[in-house]
């Protein structure tokens, strides 16, 4: 979700009609929007796929097409400069495409709306400049023809500094601190007759800055990704655009940019419904399309030949149209309805087995807990004084959750650690998964359900957890063998492996004091672990 | 009476029991407990039995009187008529007797020499005679040889508080896992599994997620150190996935351009979305009309705090299916809805990269207002096709049962559905 602060005077300016509070959340809320008035600010959340309304222009755009209020696709006043751009070799951010926006009036509101948009298309399309950098410039202050190329050192005067040079800008600039991984020894350079007017993804030049007095906006958008540059370019000239003013093309090498003519999409009108179940007509689809501003060229024989919208960047499938019909036709007005579809529901088998077991467990008066499989090496290994291989967490968020859990036995000893001042005697049982590395298995690892208990008192002993076993081998129907277990756990002598057809599946022992004192535990343990099968 | 007072016994007899002290010292209002150890003597042993008691509870560091405790002030309690009753030998409960041994207040008499087997037998009948005026405890003696007909009962004090004992339950998030179960049991949904570890493949690829998309990078997964890459399913398959996720392949979409890169695909990682089944499963199952849920395990790259979890469990659920619509996902979400006990539901359009109609389930719980529930989608061509789902369409829909979880038992640290408070546990009243 991206997080947007609007001025609520400003949208209703955009839109143009006085809307209560009420009217503009629950409008857009139907249009995907989460949104929150605090005093005269509009907190919204978008979605990612929606940057064309990262904007209060393109919020109010599309509230005035859900509303009625102008409807159909918008065609902006665009027309052809006299600028050029070559673009030589540029090896490092190979696209870059720009466009002039001509009579602009900045207002407060304009400015704050275009830093905003800039920093969130930053953010989300851009992969944080990665693959989109958006550079804005007076284009009253750029002296034409304009030249794209990587270049191994230059002086210029960045955006309220003196001059340094490239070397400097990547030492000492904040920006240049911050973005200097996107650039290695070679350095993109937007130049006019004058020199660098923009080295993205880093900064602008001084000289060329926005200022109160700018009429004109010379916008350039460089990246890695060709078809995002474009997107962003589109998105942006035609954000401003709502305000008014005119979009220029600029000549980029032997390419005209922006490039805002619509895409076409051909969709049937049974395909939507078989989609959204609405048995919407013609003529409801053609309505609903354009108060999502598409246009419509061409309705025939069930056919209906839809035009998307330059800035619509999320327009890859006709299904993605299907959704603006729906929500066009506003999902609060769909009725649900249940299919005829006969299906026989069910647990998986080791849900079955486990649901099973955990009864036979509280019926010998153990209460269940629930415990993490994430751990750590201490608790999984250290404390118990075995080692051991585990899946390794790269990224942990804390050194306490860095491993996946071999056995459920820690967990277990962690809940009684943490319960000494209760009453005793304490009988808790876990039924859960744990992680074993498994190089032949497709993910390298094997999912395990396991079911461990312990007992926890006084004069807890080996006979009692023993029989807790054999009631749940016995009820689980298991035919068994117990075969003898040296583990630095236990108690030598106190501890017993379980086996079927002579394949270990568990344990019961005794717990070393050794063992119980690393857990600060003062009372005898016992424990049965076993593999659910 | 073969019990005799120990010296502890008699002082408490005379001074009366610490956790009665206690008490009464409480009655002139709450006290902080690193006071209370500093100056009331025996404090451990009385704030062991008060709570113990339900006399007192801990708040703050402060010990606070009960509503219990504030009737015991001046009514005798259970160990002190006990100890009352022992040095007058007149007749206590055996289980009184074993609390009072437990305690230390009282020990059997020791005889100058060992008694003999006759000896034994005789004093039974002594103990027996004892209880000739009225009958305590019903022993199978008693009603062979019909005592009960020449004696009365003693009167048993039916308000006298019994001894705790703590059942064997099921924990209480899975009480409320397993209701949610039942119910999409029985609108037919059959239980899918999956690996905890995943390839990128899985979790994120086969449901078209771009390759550069942040939902894949280190601040949003956990990612491997050891294993670090898996196996990718048959090559069929891949190749499928490649070309969707570079121009469309055969589904009439543009795909996302790029180059998708099967070594990143190969990665392992902790699961992050239990979709990552749903692919799976779709992939076995194609077109056969079939309802799927899964309520399992998933990791993701957060700071454990009152709001957030590392891991934690996710519900979903798919319905494959020909003719089947965006209306019959509404139908199913406003069911699954009433699964949770919750009749109002609201519909807002969303956005994942795997559904295309999406929508987020709003419910309306009576003193909280409107809350996000889950999100739904019907799955996109991009995912369908190279799974080779060719006819059907997939409904698709995740539950955030943890948060309804902590709405249902009321609690506000989500980390409580994890908890180790064994006392809460086992105190807290089955989850209805």
């Amino acid at each position: 979700m991206v997080s947007l602060e609007i001025d609520k005077n400003d949208l209703k300016k955009l839109i143009g009609k006085d809307l209560t509070d009420q009217q503009i959340e629950e409008t857009l809320f139907l249009l995907k929007c989460e949104a929150q008035m605090s005093g005269n600010t509009i907190k919204c959340e978008i979605n990612p796929d929606r940057p064309d309304m990262f904007s209060p222009e393109g919020l109010a755009r599309e509230i005035k097409g859900f509303l009625g209020i102008e409807t159909g696709l918008k065609n902006y006043k665009i027309t052809d400069s006299h600028v050029a751009l070559s673009r030589e070799k540029a090896d490092v951010r190979p696209h870059i495409v720009c466009a002039i926006l001509k009579d602009i009036r900045l207002s407060d509101e304009m400015v704050k709306s275009l830093m905003q948009i800039q920093e969130k298309l930053h953010d989300s399309i851009g992969r944080n400049r990665k693959k989109v950098a958006i550079g804005v410039h007076d284009f009253d202050k750029i002296k034409p023809p304009l030249v794209y190329k990587d270049v191994d050192d230059v002086k210029f005067v960045p955006l309220g500094e003196k001059e340094m040079s490239v070397k400097e800008i990547l030492e000492n600039h904040p920006k240049g601190k911050e973005f200097a991984h996107l650039v290695k020894d070679k350095f993109p350079m937007i130049s006019d007759k004058e020199g660098v007017i923009s080295f993205p993804p880093i900064i602008n030049s001084e000289r060329t800055k926005v200022t109160q007095t700018t009429k004109n906006l010379f916008i350039d958008v460089t990246g890695t990704d060709e078809r995002a540059v474009n997107q962003v370019l589109n998105i942006l000239v035609c954000n401003i655009a709502e305000r008014g003013g005119e979009i220029q093309r600029v000549k980029v090498s032997n390419k005209s940019t922006p490039d805002l003519e619509p895409k076409e999409m051909e969709l049937e009108i049974q395909n939507i419904d078989s989609f959204l179940g609405l048995g919407l007509n013609e003529k409801q689809i053609e309505d609903v399309l354009k108060r999502m501003h598409y246009g419509v060229s061409k309705v025939r024989e069930g056919k209906i030949t839809v035009l998307i919208p330059a800035y619509r960047t999320d327009i890859l499938h006709i299904v993605d149209i299907i959704e603006d019909i729906a929500i066009g036709f506003g999902y609060n007005n769909i009725q649900p309805i249940l299919p005829k579809l006969a299906t026989i529901g069910g647990l998986s088998n080791i849900e079955k087995l486990t649901t099973k077991t955990r009864d036979v467990m509280m019926g010998l008066g153990f209460q269940e807990t629930l415990n993490f499989i994430l751990t750590n090496e201490e608790n999984n290994f250290k404390k118990m004084k075995t080692t051991g291989k585990a899946v390794e967490i790269l990224n942990p968020t804390s050194s306490e959750y860095n491993i996946c859990r071999t056995w459920i036995l820690p967990s277990l000893l962690k809940v009684l650690s943490a319960n000494q001042h209760r009453d005793f005697p304490q009988k808790i049982f876990e039924i859960g998964d744990i992680i074993e590395i498994d190089e032949k298995a497709e993910t390298k690892t094997k999912t395990i359900r396991k079911i461990s208990c312990i007992a926890c008192h006084d004069n807890a002993n080996l006979t009692e957890i023993k029989s807790v076993m054999e009631n749940v081998l016995k009820n689980l129907g298991i035919k068994y063998q117990i075969g003898e277990l040296t583990n630095p756990s236990f108690i030598d002598t106190r501890a017993g492996q379980v086996m079927v057809n002579n394949i270990p599946v568990g344990f019961f022992a005794e717990i070393h004091p050794e063992i119980l004192t690393n857990w600060k535990l003062e009372r005898p343990v016992v424990v049965f672990e076993m593999n659910l099968i | 009476m073969p019990y005799k007072l120990t010296d502890e016994g008699k002082e408490y007899l005379k001074k009366g029991l610490p956790e009665k002290s206690l008490i009464k010292l409480l009655e002139e209002g709450p006290k902080p407990l690193d006071s209370l150890v500093k100056t009331f003597p025996k404090f451990e042993i009385a704030l062991g039995w008060a709570r113990k008691n339900n006399w007192a509870e801990i708040k703050n560091s402060t010990l606070h009187l009960t509503e219990f405790g504030k009737f015991y002030i001046k009514e005798q309690s259970a160990a002190e008529k006990a100890l009352d009753d022992v040095y007058k030998k007149s007749d206590t409960k055996p289980e009184f007797i074993k609390m009072l041994l437990n305690r230390n207040l009282i020990t059997e008499f020791k005889e100058g020499k060992k008694e003999s087997l006759l000896e034994k037998l005789f004093k039974k009948k002594e103990v027996k005679k004892d209880i000739t005026n009225e009958i305590a405890q019903l022993t199978p003696d008693i009603i062979k040889e019909e005592e009960w007909k020449r004696l009365p009962f003693k009167k048993y004090d039916i308000q006298a508080p019994a001894p705790k004992v703590y059942p064997g339950k099921k924990q209480p998030y899975v009480q409320f896992i397993e209701d949610i179960r039942e119910k999409l049991i029985g609108l037919g949904f059959q239980e899918m599994r999956g690996p905890l570890v995943e390839t990128f493949f899985w979790n994120t690829d086969a449901l078209f997620m771009p390759f550069d998309h942040p939902a894949r990078g280190i601040h949003d997964v956990l990612l491997l150190k050891n294993p670090t890459k898996g196996n990718l399913p048959d090559e069929n398959l891949v190749a499928k996935v490649k070309a969707t996720h570079e121009g469309g392949w055969i589904t009439e979409s543009s795909g996302w351009g790029g180059i998708w890169d099967k070594e990143e695909a190969s990665k392992l990682l902790m699961r992050s979305q239990g979709t990552a089944v749903s692919a799976r499963t779709l992939f076995q199952n194609k077109d056969n009309p079939a309802k799927y849920f899964l309520i399992d395990r998933v990791f993701r790259h957060d700071i454990l705090d009152a709001k957030h979890l590392m891991e934690f469990d996710h519900c979903e659920g798919i319905v494959v299916g020909e003719g089947l619509t965006f209306r019959h996902l509404l139908g199913f979400l406003k069911e699954i809805a009433d699964a949770v006990g919750v009749k109002e539901v609201r519909f807002k359009p969303s956005y994942f990269s795997f559904t295309e109609p999406s929508v987020e389930l709003y419910v309306n719980y009576p003193k909280l207002g409107w809350i996000e529930a889950g999100g739904a989608g019907m799955f996109r061509p991009e995912v369908l096709k190279p799974l080779g789902v060719e006819k059907s369409q997939v409904l698709a829909w995740g539950l955030g049962i943890g948060r309804l979880a902590m709405i249902k038992l009321a609690i506000e640290d989500i980390r409580m559905l994890y908890s180790d408070n064994l006392e809460w546990l086992r105190e807290l009243p089955l989850v209805r």
